[in-house]
């Protein structure tokens, strides 16, 4: 009887353990999977304000002339909004006819520092924060302390619902 | 008696082992189903947000009149351009319909349309709850006139047309597109 109760406990033992290691890894399935909710509406907000950026001048300097050496540019330590036309509020917020960045917004280095919160029908507080610097025209994945004729926005989207921030990059040339 | 009180012990252990194991069986089927649902609707918004950024990014391409778009609603969106690149401007419109989509139970689920030259194709199976298009114009204000039209934002909502425990998978989508050819 010793022995069977024995194999028993063992028996039950090693179900439990089988039991609790599939719940676990079946709640990682449904988490990635949720994440993957999110994420997804993450990145195409990230991209949004890329493609915003695309839409503006490259420069304060080029909105209405032209510039033909980099020093014409604004300096690095002035990248950013220019005067208050250009001022949002902070965060800013995604109104029915769009954000207030689209429009009041003339430049790409306009979004350095920029952040918005976005609210969706399926999930609330996604953060949308970019930062703009110069970089090498050859290697748009370093970043200069110096003028040149490309700017690299880097964008991050922050959530409650996924870990991780999603980034994306993208460089803008004259 | 001894035996009885084995007997008994069995039928518990055994009847504990068997709730276990039919607990973890209702939750794998359970969390399949969902999972399934999930992925399908994530992979069906992705699917079809590239496909209509594919033909919004070209919108305009080859265009000479400067009408890019011939019908630019809040729901319904025509974009000319040369899909094919064959020398012929091409129309590609897309639209969702006006009644709900008889599979799904929710009033507010629509069918989304895909018509390439005249040939219409349902985009998905499952149900769009929101299909809204924004127009904007060089300076960035709202605009209605085809012509001024410069950049785009679109946002879309999917649910799975199938609800599982009072659970329904989605995913919403949203982007503004600004179309290289508009200037």
């Amino acid at each position: 009887m010793g022995v069977n109760m024995l194999l028993t406990i063992g028996g039950i033992i090693l179900l439990s353990t089988f039991i609790l290691y599939a719940n676990g890894l079946m709640f990682d399935n449904v988490e990635i999977s949720s994440d993957n909710e999110y994420i997804i509406t993450a990145i195409a907000l990230g991209q949004s304000v890329i493609d915003e950026a695309k839409t503006k001048a490259f420069d304060e300097n080029t909105v209405s002339k032209t510039v033909t050496s980099p020093a014409g540019l604004t300096a690095v330590n002035a990248l950013g909004r220019d005067g208050s036309g250009e001022a949002v509020s902070n965060p800013d917020t995604v109104q029915e006819d769009g954000a207030a960045a689209f429009t009041k917004f003339d430049d790409i280095d306009d979004y350095n520092g920029y952040v918005r919160w976005v609210n969706t029908p399926r999930a609330e507080n996604y953060s949308v924060q970019a930062a703009v610097t110069y970089a090498s025209e050859t290697y748009p994945d370093s970043s200069k302390s110096i003028q040149t004729f490309c700017k690299k926005m880097t964008v991050t989207v922050t959530s409650p619902f996924f870990p991780q921030p999603v980034i994306l990059t993208y460089a803008f040339t004259y | 008696m001894n035996s009885m009180i084995d007997y008994i012990g069995s039928m518990i252990t055994g009847g504990a082992v068997f709730a276990a194991m039919l607990t973890y069986f209702f939750n794998v089927s359970a969390t399949a189903v969902s999972q399934v649902f999930s992925v399908s609707t994530q992979e069906d918004m992705t699917s079809i947000t590239e496909i209509l950024e594919c033909d919004l990014r070209k919108a305009g391409f080859g265009v000479t009149d400067s009408v890019a778009f011939t019908i630019a609603d809040s729901n319904h969106i025509a974009i000319r351009a040369d899909f094919d690149n064959n020398g012929t401007i091409d129309t590609v419109q897309y639209w969702v319909g006006t009644t709900q989509m008889p599979e799904s139970s929710n009033p507010l689920a629509r069918i989304l349309y895909r018509q390439s030259n005249g040939k219409t194709v349902r985009l998905t199976p499952n149900a769009i709850t929101r299909f809204k298009v924004w127009y904007y114009n060089a300076s960035g204000a709202m605009t209605t006139d085809v012509r001024q039209i410069r950049t785009t934002r679109i946002a879309m909502n999917m649910e799975c047309k199938i609800s599982y425990d009072n659970q329904t998978a989605g995913e919403y989508w949203e982007r503004v597109i600004k179309p290289q050819n508009l200037r």
